[in-house]
């Protein structure tokens, strides 16, 4: 029998069988779409997130914060010696109060080394950051986020390069000047960038603290690939009340994260591929016993066994296609409006050619197996009894 | 009668039923010669299903030889040898038709073809011609719920002819139908002996058919009980 009448005379079989066909197709087409949404949407995840967080957190560096009483110029020294470490720079941090149209709203104040800026925003230069001015701070000259200088309803400026700053920190008023508007940024490390004001180390010091103390210490390594035995390093040399911690330790613990997660999507889609085999099984099952004089008279006429075997595989594989190809419609159609929310980011499932084949060969596969014990019996069947079949 | 086309040698069938051994037939010899109609006749259960399906290589028999056109058929062991063998020498017509009901007339007929792997528009036209002797191609496009009992009988037989197999094997093909229709058939079976040069083996009930046929054998519990020439028929056909 020629491959092209094996399909034909397959269609035929299942036009007999509209019905439970059409509903095999159609549990085929949600397991597909399931799959696929799945893979992609593991796949969106893994990428999208690797990239968030490789760009949000510092992989290069471990980080030891100490809110009080704050790291010492001699501690950055002590964690600047630790082998791995190629530099060692502070960040002070406090929180203060700016006047905006509404009233007050609370912003960080940043001190970092200007040398240091470009290590601690994961830049390899400050010429991309600042939408104005400049983006180095000196003495009262502050470069202040996106969300600080521009109305986030509105996006009308609220200051502007040369304007005065007057913010407030613990009860002390302080004004200062801008001198840089920084782009929109979002998050680096611990930081909400578009929500802080970057002033000099020095002014700081002598306007905010009164004395050199740190909030935190960015180590930058030689080899990421060092970081964990910095992370012990930093653990037995920083202050009491110190905590050390290694964003990409942070990464890879969210890479596991995401990866279980693609693991239980996978393992729902795959169950849903076991549910729509079990249905062409019970399905062809069904469809075997019904048929089996017409078995019978397909032998009498000259079909082998194997051409009984392969209209049944052949069948299931038809409403595999049938079901899977509407599948893969929807599941295009369902990529272009599923997104899902996260943090700063939305993530889109990534419907890949390789996606698109999975999801369409793992249901196929399953089925045309599902399908094999029925249709291998119906191939069996000794054509005496089956034209003899009541 | 010149050379058989069918040669039956001290063929036994015994079938196990319910643990229970069934002699099906026990001994038969026979020879069925070219262009030959022979009438296989006995009382339900004497064994003229059985020695259709072993003719026709449905079945294989217990002990015995069958020879058709030169084909041992009794030696044909695997799937693949019969199937070929049912492809190439035989048409089967069946008491209850048998037609795939959601096939048209014409993909009915078609059938054996598509077996064979013969092209579309071959197999096509192959199937309209048997149609037409048949007298129903205006019938083609219609499916058996739309046809008659008789109708569809006659689709039967184009499609057991449509590959032009050398031998028909028909089971008892007018115990489904009125007396006026079993009387086409049997003025179709003798056409298609005469216009095609078939050879048709009919295991009937039917008495009052065996004026149609060359010869009949008569079976009684899987026995050779009498064969019979064109002469004797009438005696047969009488009791």
């Amino acid at each position: 029998m020629r491959a092209a009448d094996c399909a034909w005379y397959a269609l035929r079989g299942l036009s007999e069988r509209r019905g439970r066909a059409a509903g095999a197709a159609a549990g085929v087409a949600i397991a597909v779409v399931a799959l696929s949404l799945a893979l992609g949407l593991g796949a969106a995840f893994q990428r999208t997130f690797a990239e968030y967080l490789g760009r949000t957190l510092a992989a290069n560096a471990v980080i030891v914060t100490n809110y009080a009483p704050g790291l010492t110029d001699g501690d950055l020294a002590i964690l600047g010696s630790l082998p791995g470490v190629r530099a060692c720079f502070g960040v002070s941090t406090a929180q203060a109060l700016v006047a905006t149209p509404g009233g007050h709203r609370t912003v960080t104040l940043i001190a970092v080394d200007a040398a240091h800026l470009p290590d601690l925003l994961g830049l390899s230069d400050l010429s991309g950051f600042v939408e104005e001015g400049s983006p180095l701070p000196r003495g009262l000259g502050a470069v202040v986020g996106s969300s600080v200088w521009q109305d986030q309803a509105t996006g009308s400026k609220l200051y502007d390069v040369g304007n005065a700053l007057a913010v407030s920190v613990d009860g002390r008023s302080l004004t200062l000047v801008v001198v840089g508007l920084a782009r929109p940024f979002g998050f680096r490390t611990w930081i909400s960038v578009d929500d802080s004001i970057f002033v000099d180390p020095e002014a700081f010091f002598t306007y905010v603290r009164g004395r050199r103390v740190y909030q935190a210490a960015v180590m930058v390594l030689e080899d990421p690939s060092r970081s964990r035995e910095v992370v012990e390093a930093a653990r037995a040399l920083a202050p009491p009340r110190s905590s050390v911690f290694s964003p990409i330790a942070m990464v890879s613990q969210l890479g596991l994260f995401v990866s279980s997660l693609n693991a239980f999507l996978a393992f729902i889609s795959v169950l849903s591929v076991g549910i729509t085999a079990l249905w062409i099984f019970d399905s062809t099952a069904i469809s075997v016993v019904q048929r089996v004089r017409e078995i019978g008279v397909l032998k009498a006429v000259g079909f082998t066994s194997r051409d009984v075997l392969l209209i049944f595989l052949a069948e299931a594989a038809l409403i595999s296609l049938i079901g899977g190809c509407a599948g893969l419609l929807l599941s295009l159609l369902a990529a272009r409006l599923v997104h899902i929310p996260l943090f700063t980011i939305r993530i889109a499932p990534a419907i890949t050619p390789q996606t698109l084949a999975a999801s369409l060969a793992a249901p196929l596969l399953a089925n045309v197996a599902a399908a094999a014990a029925p249709a291998r019996a119906a191939a069996r069947l000794d054509p005496v009894k089956a034209l003899r079949y009541e | 009668m010149g050379m058989p086309l069918v040669e039956v040698r001290d063929v036994w069938k015994v079938y196990e039923l319910g643990g229970a051994r069934v002699l099906a037939l026990r001994g038969v010899n026979l020879d069925v010669g070219e262009r030959e109609f022979l009438a296989v006749v006995g009382p339900s259960g004497s064994g003229k299903s059985t020695l259709l399906h072993l003719i026709g290589g449905l079945d294989r028999p217990t002990r015995g030889s069958i020879r058709v056109g030169g084909v041992e058929v009794s030696s044909l062991r695997s799937d693949e040898e019969l199937s070929r063998y049912r492809r190439e020498y035989v048409g089967f017509v069946f008491q209850f038709f048998h037609l795939i009901p959601r096939l048209t007339a014409l993909e009915n007929v078609e059938l054996p073809l598509v077996a064979r792997g013969v092209d579309p528009r071959e197999r096509r036209r192959r199937a309209m011609e048997a149609l037409r002797i048949v007298g129903l191609e205006h019938r083609a496009r219609h499916r058996p719920a739309e046809l008659s009992g008789g109708e569809q009988q006659r689709v039967a037989i184009a499609r057991a002819v449509v590959a032009e197999p050398r031998l028909l094997l028909a089971d008892e093909p007018t115990g489904n139908l009125d007396s006026a229709n079993a009387r086409l058939i049997m003025g179709l079976f003798r056409r298609l002996i005469d216009e095609l040069g078939v050879t048709v083996i009919m295991a009937t009930h039917n008495l009052e058919l065996l004026g149609y046929c060359d010869r009949a054998v008569r079976l009684v519990d899987g026995a050779v009980a009498g064969v019979y020439g064109r002469g004797e028929l009438a005696k047969l056909a009488g009791g």
